[in-house]
């Protein structure tokens, strides 16, 4: 064995590669969430990590385009880099709202792309040690904003609720910013002057859509929130991490059922709810038709899909399509839970975590981790008719 | 109905690494009282504790190989054009000194995924974000079903939010003094004038690289990477620094004779 030194540059470059790599500055940062999908009317509005984009529904070609970047403090200097977007965008007469990762609030017209005002930040936090105040990092907004009347509804810094004027994003007069005890991902439900908000800190908070005040607040559960409310006749349906989905009375926040359902594992979303009947699933892949009323089991036993099923699966005309983080999606039965298609529709390498949208007749994914942002499938057998991956 | 559709794949990494340090995390999370910086410095100095023997051994035989070069380097000379003669008495030597030439690489060998992985489940287990959270609820244990309810974790620890990078930059500064020491500390004294070079470039390169490292990624890894260059210069301490090579070899070159020499003498 002879005894050989490295040249010198391998040695430094490699350090140097190690590092960068472990800093992530290979180049774009990876996603930290699913993407974002609301419908429109001719379009669907779409937050895929770097950019959001309307995209027409009839042919998957793009409408319009929406960077938004912000400064950030490298090794040698600031730089203007891409702000990331994974919040649900909300639609409200002609203006799509969005929620960035650095904590701003973006308003588009819906039909240009074009800013209806400039990005809305409300102040960072700051941290002190003895003399030095220093302001702290912002953090991502995964919940969207909501619309509620003339303002929108949106979490920034983590998990503080704001409300600001929809027309000129000043801040609400009436409305007292409202600090959760923990983290909120999930996007805030707005059911007539009372908005619901879910925290990591195992809460359901029901705030006074006017004032921003608590009315009440459900913190039973023995796992984190993490999805958003479900609102269906004056119930309000939540999962939880604790393997549960509850049933509260949505004006007193007490349990409408003797227990709640148990479920094989983590309920990250709640359920789309269809003539008294539950449709969700959860993280063991496990898919539930549940009677609201029984609390029983409408299927013989819970569809199997192979992958964790994060995101509410998504009911039209008597089928149920739900996504899996093995990348598969299935078109079930609805009434009884059998698959309609012959295979589930599969793209190597994704996952569905993201609830589908039907529009104009064409069923609408958005996978995660392929450069593909959509696909618009036949919703009668799961070919596909179009893809939208921009360059 | 209720069909099953295909199995997971089963992913070794997660399954040998991943998930028992993810578990025993938030094991310890929860034993120290819902404080994640403990749980972190805690959990380091028992992976550092169970790797021990394996560091040990590393550190043993560098330091043997290291009381070797001047001998390896008389061979070189000796044998400059006869890449196999010098080879097999390089070997010769090894042997005779009972040294095996792996013996400094496979416990660092062994050692890394275990630090990679424990670096990797740090970063998991604090869950800053959704995707890690669902990455999360596939390395828990149905059979530990009390760790669920401690998600997600406190991540306050004095000025530091453990999920964000420090604020006031004192822990990449602390990272970049240690770093420099643990350097200073483990790399051995070279007679070589083109590796004295290197390490003195490496000496400065390495802190810095991992200063800004520490800098843009979230706490609680600082807070790792900290306690590990602490610990590494502990262990080093413990076990004795290298010497160089000209000073320690002074007593060991007599006795271990080149091996040719041995030979002859050994008849004689």
């Amino acid at each position: 064995m002879t005894h050989r030194t490295f040249p010198r540059w391998i040695l430094t470059a490699l350090v140097v590669l190690s590092v960068l790599t472990l800093a992530g500055c290979g180049g774009q940062a990876p996603p930290t969430a699913w993407p974002g999908l609301t419908p429109g009317e001719d379009a669907v509005y779409l937050t895929a990590t770097t950019k959001a984009y309307a995209v027409y529904v009839a042919d998957g070609k793009q409408k319009w385009p929406y960077e938004h970047r912000v400064p950030q403090a490298g090794l040698f200097g600031s730089s203007m880099v891409p702000d990331q977007m994974h919040a649900k965008p909300a639609l409200s007469e002609g203006t799509v709202y969005l929620g960035t990762d650095t904590g701003y609030l973006v308003a588009l017209d819906a039909t240009t792309g074009s800013e209806k005002w400039p990005p809305y930040r409300p102040d960072l936090p700051t941290t002190s040690i003895l003399f030095l105040n220093i302001q702290e990092h912002p953090t991502p907004a995964y919940a969207g904003p909501a619309v509620a009347g003339q303002r929108v509804i949106f979490v920034s810094t983590g998990n503080k609720v704001y409300a600001v004027d929809a027309a000129t994003s000043k801040p609400s007069p009436s409305w007292e910013p409202f600090a959760a005890s923990s983290r909120i991902w999930g996007t805030p439900l707005v059911v007539g002057d009372t908005i619901y908000i879910t925290t990591l800190g195992h809460q359901l908070i029901a705030l006074d859509a006017a004032t921003g005040k608590p009315r009440w607040t459900f913190d039973k559960p023995k796992g984190a929130l993490a999805g958003a409310p479900v609102f269906d006749n004056g119930v309000i349906y939540v999962g939880s991490f604790d393997k549960h989905l509850y049933a509260l009375d949505a004006a007193t926040g007490q349990e409408r059922w003797p227990q709640p359902f148990n479920a094989n594992n983590w309920v990250w979303e709640g359920p789309v709810v269809v003539s008294s009947t539950l449709y969700f699933g959860d993280l063991g892949g496990n898919v539930y038709a549940l009677d609201a009323a029984t609390q029983k089991l409408v299927w013989a036993e819970p569809f199997q899909a192979g992958g964790a099923v994060r995101a509410t699966p998504l009911y039209a005309d008597g089928v149920l399509y739900v996504g899996t983080d093995s990348g598969a999606l299935y078109a079930l039965d609805a009434m009884t839970g059998q698959p309609r298609w012959a295979q589930p529709f599969k793209v190597p390498n994704a996952r569905f975590l993201t609830t589908p949208l039907m529009q104009g007749g064409v069923l609408i994914v958005a996978p995660l981790g392929v450069p593909t942002l959509l696909y618009g499938l036949d919703p009668t057998n799961g070919q596909t008719r179009w893809q939208f991956a921009p360059k | 109905m209720g069909g099953k559709m295909g199995a997971s794949s089963v992913n070794l990494w997660d399954e040998i690494i991943i998930k028992p340090f993810a578990n025993v995390l938030l094991l310890t999370y929860d034993l120290l009282g819902h404080n994640f910086a403990i749980a972190i410095i805690v959990f380091t100095v028992l992976i550092r504790l169970i790797t021990y023997p394996l560091t040990i051994q590393q550190q043993k035989s560098a330091k043997a190989m290291q009381v070797l070069q001047p001998q390896i380097q008389a061979l070189q000379k000796k044998y400059a054009k006869d890449k196999e003669k010098l080879n097999q008495e390089t070997m010769k030597l090894y042997k005779e000194a009972g040294i095996n030439p792996l013996g400094g690489c496979l416990p660092l060998l062994l050692q890394f995924p275990v630090f990679i992985g424990l670096y990797q489940t740090i970063l998991l287990v604090m869950a800053v974000n959704p995707l890690q959270m669902l990455n999360l609820s596939k390395q828990l244990y149905p059979f530990l079903p009390g760790l669920v309810p401690l998600l997600p974790l406190n991540e306050r620890f004095l000025w530091l939010n453990l999920g964000q990078p420090d604020l006031f930059y004192i822990l990449p500064i602390l990272v970049v003094v240690t770093t420099y020491w643990q350097q200073k500390v483990m790399t051995p004294p070279s007679t070589d004038a083109q590796s004295q070079a290197m390490n003195k470039q490496m000496a400065i390169m390495m802190p810095v690289m991992f200063g800004y490292f520490v800098m843009i990624s979230p706490s609680g890894l600082g807070l790792y990477w900290l306690i590990s260059n602490l610990i590494g210069v502990a262990q080093y301490w413990l076990v004795g620094r290298p010497q160089t090579p000209v000073l320690a070899s002074a007593a060991p070159a007599k006795t271990l004779a080149p091996p040719a020499k041995k030979k002859s003498a050994a008849k004689e």
